[in-house]
């Protein structure tokens, strides 16, 4: 059964704010990317390593600088403990399951180190699909 | 915590290979069959600390995990401007390489074991040299692979260290210990320019 959509962002805003491998470089990590999972879409907003916002209703034009597609199935994928293999990472889904990256990929390369850590903690958060 | 000393030892050989002048760095450790490692592209012979302090393997094998040129204390070609050439790494160059530093070392019969890459390039050396070697281990190799240009890793606005780190974070199992994953983010943030 998927959490409520709200429960979801304070939880993972949460983890993200405390999360100690995040705040040892945070600085700079400003970005905003979108989650489209399916009948679920949310925009994170991050500023130097926190998070500033997550809109969990976007609006067509509410911007954002790279976007992670994919359908429900393989974001529970991403949210298990230990994910199954090609589910562990976003160049293993995005070359062998149906994950797309798409945007300002030159935004996610300059943030990835932090991004990839972030992402990890759907493992502790959840999902909400 | 009382100081430790440790076995491996570091050495460089000057070989010729190709017209191309290498200072080559090595790190050894153990008596016996020599087993020559080849590290991942990008990464340097780090990647075989287990390995050259294991004491099961070190009693009957003389470790010798080497940096290809490039890589890690490896430096490029200290005969050539190298600075105004795109690198390009051939399979022929890169097996005459083995080759070259497995006789500058004067190595009895050695059995060669590389990952990824390295796992590419011993079949590589199976194939083409099968009376130099013992015998190869191919380490996560492929005897076909496409082959791709990561443009990424060499963009000036982008932190090409950290791209390099954590493009290989998916290399690596999620239950791998942290200390070995991050470990290996480490190796490769030291290496971006030549992967």
């Amino acid at each position: 059964m998927s959490m409520d959509i709200n429960t979801w962002a304070k939880k993972f805003q949460e983890l993200t704010d405390n999360d100690e491998t995040i705040s040892a470089m945070a600085k700079y990590y400003t970005c905003s990317f979108l989650f489209d999972m399916g009948k679920v879409k949310v925009i994170v907003e991050m500023h130097d390593g926190k998070v500033k916002n997550i809109n969990t209703n976007p609006g067509g034009l509410d911007p954002y600088d790279f976007a992670l597609r994919a359908s429900e199935a393989t974001w529970r994928e991403f949210a298990r403990p230990i994910p199954k293999p090609m589910f562990h990472g976003i160049y293993a889904a995005s070359f062998r399951e149906d994950l797309k990256i798409e945007g300002n990929h030159l935004v996610l390369m300059q943030n990835i180190r932090n991004f990839i850590v972030q992402f990890e903690l759907l493992r502790k958060s959840g999902v909400p699909v | 915590m009382p100081v430790k000393h440790h076995d491996p030892i570091g050495r460089y050989v000057t070989i010729e290979v190709d017209g191309k002048q290498y200072k080559v760095f090595y790190l050894s450790n153990g008596k016996g069959t020599p087993l020559v490692c080849q590290h991942t592209a990008g990464c340097h012979n780090h990647q075989w600390r287990g390995l050259l302090e294991d004491d099961e393997i070190t009693q009957n094998y003389q470790v010798i995990a080497y940096d290809l040129p490039r890589h890690g204390k490896s430096d490029p070609p200290h005969n050539t401007e190298w600075w105004k050439e795109d690198y390009k790494l051939t399979a022929e160059h890169y097996c005459n390489f083995i080759v070259e530093l497995c006789k500058a070392l004067d190595l009895d019969d050695p059995i060669f074991m590389g990952s990824s890459f390295g796992g590419n390039v011993a079949l590589q050396l199976a194939l083409k040299y099968p009376n130099k070697f013992k015998a190869v281990i191919p380490v996560e190799a492929a005897h076909y692979s496409p082959g791709f240009y990561i443009d990424w890793w060499r963009h000036p606005h982008a932190n090409a260290a950290q791209v390099c780190g954590s493009g290989v974070w998916d290399l690596m199992a999620p239950q791998s210990p942290d200390m070995d994953r991050w470990l290996t983010w480490h190796y490769y943030t030291q290496g971006s320019e030549a992967f």
